[in-house]
This record gives structure tokens, C-alpha cells and sequence, in this order.
């Protein structure tokens, strides 16, 4: 706004012009300006005639004038004490030729720092690449270890607590700036222009037919393009081709009806600088719970089954599960759900549909909304020894679960049949899927993200070449991954690069990056110059008086 | 003027080194006469008056030595006032500097119980009051000088000439005017010197007349002539012009060194007392 000043230099120069416009002056002797050239001189004759330092002073004084509402600031280079430097470590810095960039950036900002240095990988968990030194060697030794992983980053704080105390400079290397970073010197690198393949899934159909593959592609470069899909399991190759407008998602699905047991990959054939994001992985990880249906038919509680996990129906052993339906069950044999139903030591009486309701269950209590459910009624029964109340009502157990000798043991003794509400809720899967995984093990899905923890069940371990893992495993890279269970089955576990590290979020996903080079600023520091424009000001105001006072 | 002004004036008297003038009056001459002023002894001579013979100094030196007095001479004086019309420009105009000035010479001559009289010209003598003394020549000759007007060409030789050929009593000529006449004064103040007149060239310049501080294009016309000239009045322009302005000076003052003329350069904006006291302090 300062330097809306200057037009004040158009309004000096028309006062000026104006006073010397063309005028008739008496004066006593005219043959004293007899030494004056007369009228009419060239342009250029006249506009030297016209010149005059005190206008040349004036039009500098409001120029300073100008220059000092402007609030100017001198950058000045300063020499940096202490640095501390955060590299981001996540994935998106694989970008072609962007870990090097990183290098020499920092190895600059260290070199030109006189210490002490650390470096710090912002990673998930970060970690020093350089503790704080005052060798400078170690630090560029650092610098030169620096490498991204292949997962997210952590919050920017857990990194910050690496370096504490006072820092003369903090800077954070990274090509997804986090935002609110105050106080922080931050250097973008500009984002990949490159196709990303986003989602990849299979899923089973809603009729339970089969399966339904879905790929995702967002092209987040600066023109259209059409890029070949491919999707492969087994023997079992799909292949496509999709045209993606700039800064658009496109999805594709396609029935698959092949076996569940394999990895999945999904792969676009691009040559663009960051490769990691043009393939995703996909499996059913410990294949799917067979289930043994007995007693009445319910398509609600099948379709709540299927959507509580990777569910198939068998009429033979083996079986991971019995649902007993409405029926009286002769005995157990693993783990059962009984839906209305009794078994040996557990009996139900007729529904009745009065008290109220209450959730001992944490997770029931926190997802249910027990006040739709007036019409639900409830089989009394007497509560086994041992067994473990979810749900109650009217002082009557609706829903408990009890370990028995031959497996456990899910009792729901609701009855919906007059609370068609309820089973179109949300809360009724919900309710299904909180039995289920009160008698089942915790089966791991089988796409991961990588850096996410992965707990395996008992017996079953990942095979990594020649070493089998077992128990918790944290995968550090993405690829499908095979392992095998205790009873020595096959699968597959899909481990993939972080959403975040594919689309940036901060942007929506829309970014195209410029394809530029990111900079290392020097440590600056701002001087303040409206003092010395001032000064000025007066020094030039003091000559234009002097000056005028002379030809006074 | 005020009555401060006034009592300042009142204590001026009008002197000349050598006073012009034939008649007895109160102004010091370098010719001897009789006075009470003492000049000097000479030897007594057949014929001189028995009164003059300084007997102490004859009883001294036993010879006889006659003293001399200083002669005083009754000089009038002549205010000769510019009204041409470039003496009607300025700020303060010069023709109201210039007749202040002449009020305040003749306030002081009739303090001095001198004759004094008032002439105005531009090309020609435009009106005349012949020297007289009195309080009421006095009122006359303010009234006369609160009426003039400038206006006409100046031409300093033509009226001064025509003024001193009708050979007036000899007396104090104090001229007041801007000058500025491209014709010259020489003739005229020449003229005024061969009448045996003690003359006072006052010159009376307003302060645009020594700095314009004109700027830009102009059209410059001459208020007596009413010829025109177009110009751009720059720095470098007017310092042109300060210089011309300066030579003309310079040879005012010149002549009237050579001539042992008095010369006197007044801005319009002095105050009329305090020229006054300048010019007859010397």
C-alpha cells in the first residue's frame, strides 16, 4: 500500500507543470531579460529550461516518502550458529532423484551453519541420522545416510522432540509442508506430477455370489491420460485401460469369482518419477471363516454375517463357526452362536417384551442405540456359571457369551420378529459382528499399510526368504507377502504405501506440482529501513530548503 | 509615519560636504564668510575689517592676523520623484517607498528650517513645487505626494534636462527612482551638475525587481513600453537575468563614483526612516 505513494509523483510533477504553464507577467525593465532566449524553443530545449533541482528534490523526498510507507526491510545474509535439520522420511520422498536432493540441500544448510548440527529422519517413529554434534563430519556423515522409508511420517512434534533446547535454525526438508508450522523454516520440495493407483479391494458381492474387484487411478499430473490397468491373481489377469482427465480419480470394478486364498496386485503402467504408488496389493489375508448354518434360515443375520467379515457357508467339516438358528442344538462342537436357540445346559423360555435395557458390554453400549429397540423381546434364560453379560434387559441376560469345554459359546436370546426396525438399523450388524469376535479369534485382514503392526494368530508366521516371522510383524516395505498358517495353509498378506503418502492430504489430492527445484533460503536477517529512509527524507527536505532559501 | 517615526527624523539635519546655495542660510560651506564658525588665520591685509584682527595673538607675536569663519549657505532641496508607471510595480509598490522617502527628506529640511520642493517626472516634468519653507509647504507637499500616480515612459535625461535648463537656484538634488530607463541617465544628472546642484542619485528597486521568482513559460511585457517577450523563466534564466540587473547597478554606481555622486540602493520593502538615516548619515 506504501507504494501507492509514487502516484503522489504524477500529482507533483502536474502541480508543476501547471505553475509553469504559460503566463503574461508585467515587469519594469524588459530589456534586463534581453540575454533569455525567446519562444519558441524545441521539446527538448524546453524541458531543460523547465528542469529544476528543487523539483528533482521533491519528487526524491516523496519518493522516500513512498519507499518508507512501504515499511521496506533490508534481507541480510547472517552466518547460522546452531542448526537443526528434519528430513522427511516418508515414503512420498521417493520420488526419482529426490533422496540426493535431499542430501546435498542439507549438506549445504550444514556447511554453511557453524554448528552444532543435528539431523533428525522424520519418519514414523523418526529417528537421529546425526544426534546434536559439533562435528561437523558426523553430521554430513548423517546427511549422507539419509534414506525414506516406505511408510507415513509421524506428527512433526514427535520429531521436535528430538532436537530440544534453543536452535538458531530449525529447518524441515519436506514435500508436503505441514501446516502451522510456526516458527520453522520450512523448504517445500515440489510434489511428483504422476499417476497414482489409490484403492485397490475385492469384495464380496452383496447377492454372495462372488467377488467384486475395485481399482482406483487419480492422475495428478497436468494433462489426460489414458493408462493401462492391470490386475493380476494367480493364473487370473485382468486387464484395462482408463482415461483420466488432470487432477481426476477414475474407478474401475469387474466381477471376480476366482478362489479367495491368493494376493492380489493391481498395477498401471506409467513411467513417471515415483513408481511406489503404481501398484497396490490386495488379500483376503487367513482366507474366509466357514461357517455352518443350522436351524432356520434368516437372511438378516447372513447378511449380517457377510458383512462382519470374509464369511463362506459349509455343509461339512471343516468349519470355523456354527450358527444355530432357532433350533435346539444337541451339542457343541466349536465355537457356536445360538440365535434363539438352546443347547445342552442353556434353555430358553418364551419371549417376553417388558424392562429395560442395559449394555455391561463397553463396546455394545458405546455403538447401540437401545432406545429403537423397544420392540425387540427376550427368551428368558438362566444365566450359565462362567458366562459373560454383553446384553440385559428387564434383569433377564439378552446376549452373553461363556466358554464351555467343547468351545465358546455366543447365546443371543433376542427375538427381532416384531422389530423388522431394527434388523434395517445399522445397530444389527454391529450387534452380529460384536458375537462374532467374542468367539472367534482376532483374524487379521489382509491389506496392511506399511509401519502398521500385525498381529498373527497363533502358529501362523510370514515368510521373509529364508526367516519365518511369528507373532506381531511390522512390515517396512509394500509387496504381497506369503505366510502360512499352524495348520501349514497358504495365504497372503498385502501390505501397501500409506494414503498419505500417495495424494497429498493438505490438498485435497488435486495438487500438480510445478516442476521445480525446492531452495535452501540463507539465514536471514530483516532489517527495519524506514529509520534510514527517514533521515534520508529529512537530509533532502533540508536541502530543498536551503536551496530555496538561496534563491529567496 | 508615526510620531516614533517622526521623532527619528527629527533628529537627522541635512548637511553637505559642500553645500551649493548663494544666500545666507544654515549649511556649513567650505568657502570662508562670516559665521561663528572658525576656519582659520591669515595675515591681516589693507582693508579688513578692524573686527576680525586677533589682538591676543598680536600681542603675542606682534603681527596682525585676521580670523577667518566658515561661509554658511542657505541650500535648497530638490526631491526629484520617478512617477513614471514602472515605478507603480513591486510589493510594497516603489512610487509609495520612494514618496515616503521624500516626505521623510522634507520633514527632516523643514526641521532644518531649509527650502524644499518636490519634482515629479516620467518623460517630462509632470508637476513641480517650487522650494518654499514653512509647516504649510510642508502639508502641501504631502498632499502633492499622496496623489501622484504612475504612469508614462520614463526618460530620466529629457526631464532632468528640461528641469535644470530653466537654471534654478543652485541646491540638493536627491533623485529617486527605480533607473530603470534603456535610454541611460547620464544627461540628465549631468544636467542637474552643471547647474551647480549637489546631487543624490537614490535608486529604488522592489524585491521582484532584484528577484523575479518567476518560473515556467511567460510572456513577459513591459509596463511602460507594453512590448512583449516570450520566454522559460528556468534557474538558468533568472541567474541571466540577476546578472543583467547587476551590470546595470554596476554602472549606476560607477558614474556616480567617477562623479563623487552619492548612490543609493534601496529595496521597497526598507522602511522610509531607515533610509532616510542612511542617506544623510554620511
Amino acid at each position: 500500500m506504501g507504494l501507492l505513494w509514487f502516484l503522489a509523483w504524477g500529482v507533483v510533477l502536474l502541480l508543476y507543470f501547471l505553475q509553469r504553464r504559460l503566463r503574461r507577467e508585467e515587469v519594469s525593465a524588459l530589456f534586463l531579460w534581453e540575454r533569455i532566449p525567446e519562444l519558441p524553443l524545441s521539446f527538448r530545449e524546453r524541458l531543460q529550461m523547465l528542469w529544476e533541482p528543487i523539483l528533482f528534490l521533491q519528487l526524491l523526498a516523496v519518493g522516500l516518502l513512498g519507499v518508507a510507507f512501504a515499511e521496506p526491510l533490508l534481507r541480510r545474509e547472517m552466518p547460522t550458529g546452531s542448526v537443526a535439520l528434519i528430513l522427511d522420511g516418508s515414503a512420498s520422498m521417493w520420488v526419482e532423484g529426490r533422496p540426493a536432493e535431499v542430501r546435498a540441500l542439507a549438506a549445504r544448510i550444514v556447511r554453511a551453519a557453524r554448528g552444532p548440527w543435528a539431523v533428525v529422519l522424520w519418519a514414523d517413529p523418526p529417528r537421529y541420522l546425526a544426534p546434536p554434534t559439533r562435528n561437523r563430519a558426523e553430521a554430513l556423515r548423517g546427511i549422507a545416510q539419509y534414506a525414506p522409508t516406505y511408510g507415513k511420517r509421524c506428527p512433526l512434534g514427535e520429531a521436535l522432540a528430538f532436537i530440544p533446547g534453543e536452535w538458531d535454525r530449525v529447518a524441515v526438508i519436506t514435500d508436503s509442508p505441514p501446516p502451522g508450522a510456526h516458527g520453522l523454516e520450512v523448504i517445500p520440495l515440489p510434489r511428483a506430477e504422476d499417476l497414482a493407483l489409490t484403492a485397490f479391494s475385492v469384495r464380496p458381492l452383496p447377492q454372495g455370489t462372488g467377488y467384486e474387484a475395485f481399482v482406483a487411478v487419480r492422475n495428478m499430473t497436468g494433462r489426460a491420460q489414458e493408462v493401462p490397468v492391470v490386475v493380476r491373481a494367480g493364473t487370473y489377469t485382468f486387464r484395462e485401460r482408463l482415461e483420466i482427465p488432470p487432477g481426476e480419480e477414475r474407478g474401475l470394478s469387474f466381477p471376480y469369482f476366482g478362489p479367495t486364498d491368493l494376493g492380489f496386485t493391481a498395477e498401471i503402467g506409467t513411467d513417471d518419477p515415483f513408481p511406489l504408488d503404481d501398484k497396490r496389493f490386495f488379500s483376503f489375508g487367513f482366507g474366509v471363516i466357514r461357517v455352518r448354518w443350522a436351524g432356520e434360515e434368516d437372511r438378516f443375520l447372513r447378511a449380517a454375517l457377510r458383512a462382519a467379515g470374509p464369511i463362506s457357508f459349509v455343509d461339512s467339516p471343516p468349519w470355523d463357526l456354527t450358527v444355530a438358528v432357532r433350533t435346539e442344538l444337541a451339542g457343541i462342537d466349536g465355537p457356536t452362536l445360538l440365535w434363539e436357540s438352546s443347547a445342552p445346559g442353556i434353555r430358553l423360555g418364551e419371549p417376553v417384551g417388558t424392562g429395560d435395557w442395559e449394555a455391561p458390554d463397553g463396546a455394545l453400549a458405546q455403538t447401540l442405540d437401545l432406545s429403537r429397540w423397544e420392540g425387540v423381546k427376550i427368551h428368558p434364560v438362566a444365566l450359565p456359571e462362567g458366562a459373560d453379560v454383553l446384553l440385559r434387559r428387564g434383569g433377564f441376560p439378552a446376549a452373553f457369551t461363556i466358554f464351555t469345554p467343547m468351545g465358546p459359546v455366543a447365546v443371543c436370546a433376542l427375538s427381532f420378529a416384531g422389530a423388522k426396525e431394527v434388523l434395517l438399523s445399522p445397530d444389527f450388524p454391529l450387534f452380529v459382528r460384536r458375537l462374532i469376535s467374542a468367539l472367534l479369534p482376532p483374524l487379521p485382514g489382509g491389506t496392511h499399510g506399511v509401519g502398521e503392526a500385525i498381529f498373527l494368530p497363533p502358529g501362523a508366521a510370514v515368510i521373509l526368504g529364508d526367516e519365518e516371522i511369528t507373532g506381531s510383524w511390522i512390515p517396512q516395505a509394500p509387496g504381497l507377502y506369503r505366510g502360512k498358517t499352524g495348520e501349514g495353509a497358504e495365504f497372503w498378506v498385502a501390505v501397501n504405501l500409506p494414503y498419505g503418502e500417495i495424494v497429498p492430504l493438505e490438498s485435497g489430492g488435486t495438487h500438480v506440482a510445478s516442476p521445480r527445484e525446492g531452495t535452501v533460503a540463507p539465514a536471514e536477517a530483516e532489517l527495519p529501513l524506514w529509520r534510514a529512509w527517514a533521515w534520508g527524507l529529512l537530509l533532502v527536505l533540508l536541502a530543498e530548503g536551503a536551496l530555496a532559501l538561496r534563491r529567496w | 509615519m508615526g510620531e516614533k517615526e517622526l521623532r527619528a527624523l527629527a533628529r537627522l539635519r541635512l548637511s553637505w560636504r559642500r553645500p551649493p546655495g548663494e544666500g545666507i542660510g544654515g549649511h556649513l560651506s567650505s568657502r570662508t564668510g562670516y559665521s561663528l564658525e572658525f576656519a582659520d588665520f591669515r595675515p591681516y591685509q589693507p582693508g579688513d575689517d578692524f573686527r576680525l584682527v586677533d589682538w591676543t595673538a598680536y600681542a603675542r607675536l606682534r603681527k596682525l592676523l585676521v580670523r577667518v569663519y566658515k561661509r554658511e549657505v542657505e541650500a535648497p532641496l530638490y526631491l526629484f520623484l520617478d512617477t513614471s508607471a514602472s515605478m507603480g510595480k513591486g510589493r510594497p509598490v516603489k512610487l509609495g517607498f520612494a514618496a515616503r522617502l521624500a516626505a521623510a527628506l522634507s520633514f527632516v529640511a523643514h526641521r532644518s528650517q531649509d527650502r524644499f520642493g518636490l519634482v515629479s517626472f516620467s518623460a517630462r516634468i509632470e508637476g513641480e513645487l517650487p522650494p518654499k519653507r514653512g509647516k504649510s509647504h510642508l502639508a502641501t507637499l504631502f498632499r502633492l505626494l499622496s496623489t501622484l500616480e504612475a504612469r508614462g515612459e520614463t526618460d530620466l535625461n529629457t526631464a532632468l534636462t528640461q528641469w535644470a535648463s530653466r537654471g534654478a537656484e543652485p541646491g540638493i538634488c536627491f533623485v529617486l527612482s527605480d533607473f530603470l530607463c534603456e535610454g541611460g541617465w547620464h544627461e540628465g544628472i549631468s544636467a542637474l551638475l552643471h547647474g551647480r546642484h549637489a546631487v543624490a542619485m537614490v535608486q529604488v528597486l522592489s524585491p521582484q525587481d532584484l528577484d523575479p521568482g518567476l518560473r515556467g513559460e511567460l510572456e513577459l511585457v513591459d509596463v511602460e513600453l507594453g512590448k512583449s517577450r516570450r520566454l522559460v523563466a528556468s534557474v538558468g534564466a533568472l541567474r541571466l537575468y540577476r546578472e543583467a540587473l547587476a551590470a546595470w547597478n554596476e554602472a549606476l554606481s560607477s558614474y556616480a563614483l567617477e562623479r563623487g555622486i552619492p548612490y543609493f540602493l534601496f529595496s521597497s520593502r526598507t522602511s522610509p526612516v531607515e533610509a532616510c538615516w542612511i542617506l544623510l548619515a554620511r
